[in-house]
């Protein structure tokens, strides 16, 4: 192009700001203290996070206009109705542990912080908590510990919000007793609509504090606020929660050690026990025994290389371990981890143990391993941020909650495509071995992540090593195309992605046009699309701008689902 | 073409009935509820049957009230504002047992009578109400709420996913059934999981919902292996509130199965097998109240487990209540533990009358849910109430059944009265109203709201909830086709 | 000009105090608030679960270490302008106390720590630092060679009358601004402690300062300057262990000396200890005797300097290869070698004491707020943070007295008890309870 031409070009449009006028309200609205539109704080809230390099190019990734810090579901509502007023794009978050979960698209979005609003109300008797957004499970959980009570504690450790981790899975090994679903464990929302009014559902609409059940006098509203922190934040603000917690056992866990090494002490009534098992078939049979026999307070397959990084160190250390990993070991290594809760006694513990040996030892030939009696990544942390220790980033291609032989199946065939070309040459060689699952709902459902790592910096437009062809295409392809033609082929369905990271208009035809229902319902609750605006549509837009990672394959699956599925006569 | 011979194309003449016997016999149930009018009654045999009616309704403006069972004591199966009954009962088949996933698939129409049995000969079972009738539907007693007996949180709401029209005809399944080709070709999936699809749950719409937004056709229900051994426990108090102490003790340290609390009355209703004198009997000699716990053990060593169990029973009922004792045996009535755990694993007996009409044929139930700490307010609130009606106290039902750990329980309150004899149906029609004021004032939860004293009552206190479901239901059921005049519709 | 596109350094790095070397830290942030929360295992509850003083009393994202991820991306990349007012609140309200870096390693190798001091000298080197307060301390040192601008003749002022240091001995005692001229009851406490060991030590009469405002506020060429100087001054002496009573003194030499100068902790060519690793040998080989009886219920404070600031220093020139690994291998410092006993076990060996924990301790616990030029500058956030750690103390153990190990901590947890819960240095315990 002639430097003339260069020259009348026009200058791209300056990205919308937010009004003064409305900035001022919003001042008034939470108080000068609680608001800023300095760039830099704002900057501070346009983190990498989980997951960005899976995400960067959706432009997920911008920093928000201002950032506000309600105290009260009122000022959440008055924030709302203000940004409707003004068509303000907004987004919310609370705990901010997966930015990509409040990432915005535009540099007008409002930034709801929710960080302040941490209350937490705790019926002991009845066994359920009332919670705001900005407290962890952590925070719950060691409050519950005291009073001989639990909760799950998801797989992503214990500093996600409870809130925002339940409307989005609220999974965890401990969904193996506690229902695989949170909207069966919620009592309740305080909900702040796209809109900005402020509806009760469940028992709150009685109570502020005895919401102790989920049940609308009607149809139940609850499974409205499910799916990657409701709808990937698109349907409002969730500003109170009531959930179901669970019995228990009364010994104390002490927390001991320093850094690496910290560890909760684990009580004779807590008492964790793996096997290796001689053959993968023995630890699924086992598995599914054990929970026949309603035994157990949960149970999963470790594989190799989760052990290599709970072993400590850097990731060298890591390196230096894995590389003399062999093929042959990973193919011979099934380990079972089960931990046992004596809920009701030291006997019932005792117990427990005693049949697990007969299933698992006895029967199905495996042998108890020498096992730490400490936790580290299960009751209030978690060690699944060691999962960045191997490459820098990892990427959960898939999380299902599917019955067993579905998700092994899934598994099975995921660890075969990863290992074709050209994925072979993107991600880190986990040597074909099983992926991670774990019963839930005593072993109806499997739940399971297909985790797998690539180069990060390869896949990162800011490094010099970008490897668009090489590697982020093929990565995109895994996550948009081989992963989800394996979920359909063998009918699982993928809680995680269905819409928000895969597209739901290529996908939705083969789980009963799901999406255009959401869509119809996003446009009813949310007229103006300002709750996190464009979002909803927006990776069914993106995905085009990355071919060519739809491949045939999965179109024609669709399709073949489709042509065996429900026709209307 | 008239509606009905529009039907006729689509299910075939002998499914769609209009005799006045038939409509009399559709037009009422065994709840205060007046009596519907209506044009027919329509008895699909298949899901697509049941979707061209559907779709035919939206078409032709007329009322669709699905209902399953055969028998039917709340009212929201009667239709309130014309239209066609839509009986799926003879939708009636189990299509699946799946002993790998712990799971039965059946379709709507398929009661405790058919299913239970067929379990339990496989040595399964559903969990399952409190002897419920056994022409009742399995999908839609889990769909309107109702509590297992077997109350720990891990058994609670059996049903997974399923399969619906929805008010606007179109078809849907939920849970991870939900993948279209399910159940062919390559489709390993189970349906074990009932979240999604996508982001939403959708089942929870359905539940709870008295036919309002859908017609399910089929669901996965959860089942269980059968105990190979059983031990019950009985503890007997005076008082109601003597008895919940005990119960939050025990259900929070997971022991037990089964377990509930009743009153003299029902408990009466239930054991006589020779009426009317050893009702008399019974309701004279049996204890005020009983918490009935049945332990049990499962495939390996089973012995163990009830061991582990009943010790721990026994240390807290030392420990922490000295006056009270958990039995093995009943006072009163020999060998009762013997024939719990069978009778509560099925429902009741079809050549007995059902055990809620044979005091005096009728029974107008009033069902909410609290906790158990809160239990002890509504007694007494129900026993002013019935003084003020001049219905004897010592005639009340009563039956509180723990959920999930005792994290809640259910509460009912049983009138029994004379349906033949008018007047009384209406004092009882007018007890029962003022009685669920007198709870709801005092803090009750109505998640199944029946009839319209009580709907009215709960819809214009929880506005906020009727202008909500409202923007879900127009979606769902566009010409409010639906079981209108039901619930907030 | 157009902004040129940001060319990620991968060779050639020492992790020491260039901010560049830092792209992987800024760009690698997974958000898992390790940073903001003690490690989740230590939790007691809704409260005392903040690792992070300044994100607890700042509120933005933009006040932890996450945030400030983020921010330096788009310093170092030309995104946002180095005169942004904002900046300076958030570089500035931390006392680069470490906690946001060793969480940060219970399971990722990013060097937090490191990135944040050296996020300071590129402030200091763009001109947009030292803040007027630290500017103030540096012109002190300049002149009067210690932070407050005090006449240095008067440094040794407090010695007892009783307590004769050597003229030569192994020994150097390193007191440090602090203690010299505002906590001196530290000093004297110290050096009851070494008499009553027998141990023969030296001062330095016009002991410099050690400059760790000077290096914690960005000022590296004046610290290194000092550090130069003042390795000089104590192998001249003759020293072979350099001991201190206080924290910020003792990881200043330790620590933060080698790093100025690129060369490792064991190539200073002397020890450095604090006064409780070596009086805590001292009891255990009956050298020292702690026999009067001190009746008081006490909390300990992990001074940061003393805890998981205290690590060794280690020297690393290398590259960055594939999936993020640094080439050679490094040392990661993670806080688990700090000096978390040796206090402990001083205070329960005296009769009477009884030592009860709080939760937030060892490489968990909570920053006084005084550090790194944030009392000067930033006065309401650090008695915030004392408050509130006075508030656990309170709270959670019943003690009496918190007992610290820097004059700094002492200092500002004085200010925030005003008539409320005692506070004690642990050199004055240790000396009650010499005979």
């Amino acid at each position: 192009m002639s430097e003339e031409k260069k020259e009348t070009q026009a200058a791209p449009p300056a990205p919308p700001k937010i009004p003064d006028e409305a900035y001022s309200e919003l001042e008034a609205i939470v108080g000068t203290d609680y608001i800023t539109k300095d760039p830099v704080i704002c900057q501070g809230y346009n983190g990498r996070g989980y997951g960005r390099e899976a995400f960067w190019y959706q432009g997920l990734t911008v920093k928000p206009g201002c950032v506000v810090m309600p105290r009260t579901a009122q000022e959440v509502s008055k924030i709302v109705k203000l940004c409707y007023r003004y068509d303000i794009p907004y987004t919310s978050g609370s705990t901010f542990q997966a930015v990509a979960n409040s990432a915005l698209l535009r540099p007008d979005f409002v930034m709801i912080d929710l960080s302040q609003m941490n209350g937490c109300y705790i019926d002991d008797k009845n066994m359920f908590a009332v919670l705001e957004p900005g407290l962890t499970y952590a925070h719950l959980n060691s409050e519950l510990h005291k009073r001989d009570l639990y909760f799950i504690s998801p797989g992503g450790g214990g500093q996600p919000s409870v809130v925002s981790n339940q409307m989005f899975q609220g999974q965890g090994i401990f969904n193996y007793r506690i229902n695989a679903h949170s909207e069966r464990r919620m009592n309740g929302v305080e909900w702040v609509t796209p809109e900005g009014d402020i509806v009760r559902v469940g028992t709150f609409l009685d109570d502020d504090k005895h919401v102790f059940w989920g049940h609308d006098p009607g149809p139940g509203l609850l499974g409205h606020f499910k799916g990657n922190t409701a709808w990937w934040g698109t349907m409002g603000i969730l500003t109170k929660m009531s959930t179901k917690v669970y019995p228990f056992q009364p010994e104390p866990m002490v927390p001991e050690g320093l850094n690496q090494e910290i560890a909760l002490a684990l009580p004779p009534r807590v008492r964790w026990q793996n096997y290796t098992l001689p053959s993968e078939d023995a630890l699924t049979k086992s598995m599914m025994e054990l929970a026949n026999e309603q035994i157990c307070a949960a149970l999963n397959r470790v594989p190799s290389f989760w052990r290599e990084i709970n072993r400590g160190g850097g990731r060298s250390d890591f390196w230096e371990r894995w590389r003399k990993v062999t093929p042959e070991e990973c193919a011979q290594t099934h380990i079972l981890r089960l931990l046992f809760i004596g809920y009701t006694s030291q006997e019932q513990l005792d117990y427990e143990m005693r049949v697990a040996e007969d299933i698992v030892v006895k029967k199905y030939g495996g042998t108890a391993r020498r096992t730490k009696q400490t936790d580290n990544g299960s009751f209030l942390y978690s060690i699944v941020t060691g999962m960045w220790k191997p490459t820098g980033f990892y990427a959960s291609e898939n999380v299902g909650y599917a019955s067993p032989r579905a998700t092994w199946a899934m598994n099975d065939e995921l660890v075969e495509r990863a290992n074709r070309p050209p994925y072979d040459k993107v991600f880190f060689n986990q040597y074909r071995e099983h992926q991670w699952y774990a019963p839930f709902s005593l072993g109806r459902v499997m739940y399971s992540e297909s985790m797998f790592h690539p180069d990060c910096e390869k896949m990162d437009p800011a490094n010099s090593k970008f490897d668009p062809g090489g590697t982020l295409v093929p990565f995109l392809t895994f996550l948009h195309s081989e992963v989800p033609t394996t979920l359909i082929k063998y009918g699982n369905v993928n809680l995680f992605g269905n819409g928000h990271i895969n597209s739901k208009l290529i996908l939705g035809p083969a789980w009963h046009n799901y999406h255009i229902w959401t869509q119809k319902l996003k446009a009813e609750f949310d007229p103006k699309d300002v709750c996190r605006k464009g979002l909803a549509d927006h990776m069914d837009i993106v995905i085009n701008q990355v071919p060519p990672c739809i491949t045939e394959e999965l179109k024609n699956t669709i399709k073949q689902s489709v042509e065996l599925g429900w026709k209307d006569e | 073409m008239a509606i009905k011979d529009q039907l006729k194309t689509i299910v075939g003449t002998a499914n769609v009935l209009d005799s006045p016997e038939v409509i009399d016999s559709y037009s009422k149930d065994y709840s205060l509820a007046k009596a519907g009018r209506f044009t027919c009654v329509v008895r699909p045999q298949d899901a697509h049957q049941v979707q061209r009616i559907i779709k035919l309704a939206n078409q032709e403006k007329f009322a669709v009230v699905p209902r399953s069972s055969g028998a039917h004591f709340h009212g929201n199966a009667i239709p309130k504002m014309g239209g066609v009954v839509l009986d799926l009962s003879g939708m009636n088949k189990i299509l699946s047992i799946d002993d790998f996933n712990l799971i039965a698939r059946v379709e709507a129409g398929v009661t405790w009578e058919k299913l239970q049995p067929e379990l339990l000969a496989k040595g399964y079972r559903c969990v399952i109400p409190l002897l419920p009738h056994g022409q009742r539907s399995v999908v839609t007693d889990w769909l309107e709420r109702e509590q297992p007996v077997v109350q720990i949180h891990e058994y609670s709401e059996p049903l997974l996913s399923m399969q619906l029209i929805w008010g606007n005809g179109q078809e849907f399944v939920t849970g991870s059934a939900s993948i279209t080709h399910f159940g062919k070709g390559t489709c390993v999936e189970a349906g074990t999981s009932s979240g999604g699809p996508g982001p939403v749950s959708w089942e929870r719409f359905i539940h709870g919902a008295q036919g309002t937004l859908a017609a399910v056709t089929w669901g996965i229900v959860q089942i269980q292996p059968l105990p190979t051994i059983n031990k019950t426990k009985f503890i007997n108090t005076n008082r109601a509130e003597d008895a919940i102490d005990p119960i939050y003790k025990i259900l929070r340290r997971r022991i037990g199965y089964e377990c509930f609390l009743i009153n003299n009355i029902n408990l009466a209703t239930i054991l006589t097998e020779k009426w009317p004198k050893q009702f008399a009997e019974l309701r004279a000699t049996l204890p005020a109240w009983t918490t009935i716990l049945v332990l049990g053990g499962l495939k390996h060593r089973p012995d163990e487990r009830i061991a582990y169990q009943e010790n721990a029973l026994n240390e807290i009922m030392g420990s922490y209540f000295p006056g009270l004792k958990a039995r093995d045996t009943m006072p009163g009535v020999a060998a009762l533990e013997k024939r719990v755990p069978g009778m509560l694993l099925r429902p009741w007996p079809k050549d007995k009358t059902y055990w809620k009409q044979a005091y005096k044929g009728g029974c107008a139930d009033l069902i909410f849910m609290t906790t158990l700490d809160w239990v002890q307010k509504f007694i007494p609130v129900v026993n002013e109430v019935a003084a003020r009606h001049q219905y004897s106290v010592n005639d009340i039902g009563c039956y509180i059944q723990p959920i999930e750990n005792g994290h809640a329980c259910q509460v009912e309150f049983d009138f029994f009265y004379n349906p033949q004899d008018a007047a009384e149906k209406e004092r009882i029609r007018q007890l029962h109203a003022d009685a669920a004021a007198a709870v709801f004032r005092s803090g009750a939860w109505f998640s199944r709201p029946y009839g319209s004293a009580v709907t009215d009552m709960v819809y214009k206190k929880y506005g906020d909830y009727v202008t909500t479901v409202k923007r879900f239901k127009k979606y769902f059921d566009p010409n409010y086709v639906m079981n209108p005049g039901t619930l907030c519709f | 000009m157009a902004q040129q596109p940001y060319v990620e350094k991968n060779t050639g790095l020492t992790l020491g105090l260039n901010l560049d070397d830092y792209w992987y830290e800024a760009r690698h942030c997974v958000s898992c608030a390790g940073c903001k929360w003690i490690e989740q295992n230590y939790f007691t509850g809704l409260d005392f679960a903040h690792r992070c003083p300044q994100i607890q009393y700042g509120k933005f994202l933009a006040h932890g270490a996450a945030g400030k991820c983020a921010i330096i991306w788009d310093l170092i990349t030309g995104a946002i302008d180095w005169t942004s007012p904002g900046l300076t609140k958030v570089a500035y309200m931390c006392t680069l106390c470490g906690g946001c870096d060793v969480g940060c390693k219970r399971n990722l190798d990013l060097e937090i720590q490191m990135m944040l001091e050296s996020l300071r000298v590129k402030m200091v080197e763009k001109g947009v630092a030292p803040l007027p307060q630290h500017k103030a301390i540096a012109d002190n040192i300049d002149k009067k060679h210690n932070i407050y601008g005090t006449d240095q003749k008067k440094r040794l002022d407090w010695m007892p009358k009783d307590v004769s240091p050597a003229k030569n001995a192994s020994l150097l005692y390193w007191i440090g601004d602090r203690s010299s001229f505002v906590n001196t009851e530290i000093a004297q406490a110290t050096v009851k402690i070494l008499k009553a060991a027998n141990q023969p030590f030296m001062v330095e009469k016009e002991e410099p300062s050690s400059g760790n405002l000077l290096h914690t506020t960005g000022q590296a060429d004046k610290a290194r300057k000092l550090a130069q100087q003042n390795v000089k001054l104590i192998k001249d002496r003759g020293a072979k262990t350099v001991v201190c009573s206080d924290a910020e003194e003792y990881r200043t030499i330790k620590v933060d000396y080698p790093k100025l100068l690129g060369i490792n902790t064991a190539d200073l060519g002397f020890e450095v200890k604090h006064i409780t690793e070596l009086a805590d040998g001292w009891v255990k080989n009956g050298t020292l005797k702690l026999g009067n009886r001190v009746d008081m219920k006490v909390t300990y404070h992990d001074s940061c300097g003393l805890g998981r600031l205290s690590e060794p220093w280690t020297h690393w020139e290398g590259s960055l290869g594939d999936w993020g690994c640094w080439n050679p291998p490094r040392n990661i410092r993670r806080g688990m070698t700090g000096v978390y006993e040796p206090p402990r076990d001083l205070l329960k060996a005296i009769p009477g004491i009884q030592l009860v924990e709080m939760p937030r301790r060892r490489d968990q616990a909570y920053c006084c707020g005084a550090g790194a030029g944030a009392r000067e500058a930033f006065p309401d956030f650090a008695l915030f943070a004392a408050t509130e750690r006075l508030r656990e103390a309170a709270t959670t153990t019943g003690a009496e007295a918190i007992v610290a190990a820097c004059p700094l901590c002492k200092q500002n947890f004085k200010d925030a008890a005003k008539d409320g819960m005692k506070v004690y240095d642990v050199t004055e315990i240790i000396a009650q309870a010499i005979k």
